[in-house]
């Protein structure tokens, strides 16, 4: 079940705080690092503030709906106003390395939102303003502990799993369980980062031998890719590398992955 | 946000502390405005404790420097937190002010 969160305040700039607050904590629950969070709340902010100035023309004219769709390592925000159209062409892009006297302080805002956030959308529809804004996380294998694992969504319908640590008999069932659950939301094309991973025991690769025939029998596959040379070792041991397309490089499983889904 | 004016032997030194975004900013921009007002030409805002500023802030700075330096003034910057200087840069105000490391040395430049 995806995370859903809702939240509707009155158009005045006194609520912003409140909204900036609301997405600080759902782009925390997706897992986004610090920076990530600071820029959904400073694209959410502009947004709030073009929709009072501009959509509604005042404060307390109208409401802002702020809907925030909470993924792992994704925070979807999407904020609907009821006031005038607004046309994002009609905004020029500010002239950066502009003169003073060039300057245009009203295409800031717009300008911001677009640098912080990885999408933003505009759409009207039915007298209400659709503003959709996507944040992708960085996945920093540094900033992960032990036992943590990571989930995204790479690419379009291919998923990384990022493990770390030990996968030992202790570890294992987790991974089971995040495996489960892509299948369980019918995804199937999957990339398995090991670079983090210290340790493999049979019970590991047990795991990732049952994902892998999962996968295959509903037209996937598990890839694994950047497997620690020891890591590796055990994989030739027990004659796995020529059960798994294995690849160095995280980025060329990605491109394999990404290339079967056509 | 709390704002703190010093007035300095030739220098006015606005300290602001806080959140300035689009509900406080007006207030931002009037403290500067008085300044300016009152015959100060040349004013340092210093950001060291400035945790959030969204574009409502920078246009209250950018108004500001318009307005100084038609009077031969200049609005100086200092000490923003990384946060601050990520949003000052991507904004493309970086090479509009100048900012400086610390309110020391951003009040001895003038």
């Amino acid at each position: 079940m995806p995370d859903v969160r809702h939240l509707t305040v009155g158009g005045r700039y006194a609520n912003i705080p409140t909204i900036t607050n609301f997405v600080g904590e759902a782009a925390a629950a997706a897992g986004l690092k610090e920076s990530e969070i600071f820029h959904c709340q400073m694209a959410v902010d502009e947004a709030c503030t073009n929709i009072i100035e501009h959509a509604y023309g005042g404060e307390n004219i109208g409401t802002i709906q702020v809907t925030c769709i909470v993924e792992p390592g994704l925070c979807k925000i999407i904020v609907v106003d009821e006031g005038k159209q607004f046309d994002p062409t009609s905004v020029p892009e500010p002239k950066l390395d502009a003169k003073l006297e060039d300057i245009r302080p009203g295409g800031i805002g717009l300008h911001l939102m677009r640098q912080f956030m990885d999408e933003v959308r505009f759409e009207f529809e039915e007298g209400r303003n659709t503003l959709t804004m996507i944040k992708r996380g960085e996945v920093v294998p540094n900033s992960a502990r032990e036992g943590d694992i990571l989930v995204k969504e790479t690419r379009p319908g291919v998923w990384s799993v990022i493990p770390h640590g030990r996968l030992d008999a202790a570890a294992s069932p987790a991974l089971d369980n995040v495996l489960a659950e892509l299948f369980e939301r019918g995804h199937d094309r999957l990339v398995v980062d090991m670079t983090a991973v210290s340790y493999i025991s049979s019970r590991g690769l047990k795991s990732l031998v049952s994902a892998w025939r999962k996968a295959r029998e509903r037209g996937g596959d598990v890839l694994l890719c950047s497997l620690p040379s020891h890591v590796y070792k055990v994989f030739e041991t027990v004659g796995f590398t020529r059960v798994f397309t294995i690849y160095p490089d995280c980025d060329a499983a990605l491109a394999d992955a990404d290339s079967r889904g056509a | 946000m709390e704002i703190t004016v010093k007035q300095m032997n030739r220098v006015a030194l606005i300290l602001v502390e806080g959140r300035v975004d689009s509900s406080t900013a007006p207030e931002l921009g009037r403290a500067l405005d008085e300044r300016l007002d009152s015959g100060n030409r040349n004013i340092v805002v210093d950001l060291n404790q400035v945790d959030y500023m969204s574009s409502a802030g920078l246009r209250e700075l950018v108004a500001a420097l318009k307005r100084a330096k038609t009077s031969g003034g200049d609005v100086r910057l200092s000490a923003p937190s990384e946060r601050v200087a990520e949003v000052l840069e991507l904004a493309g105000l970086d090479s509009i002010f100048q900012i400086y490391d610390n309110q020391v040395d951003a009040v001895g430049s003038f």
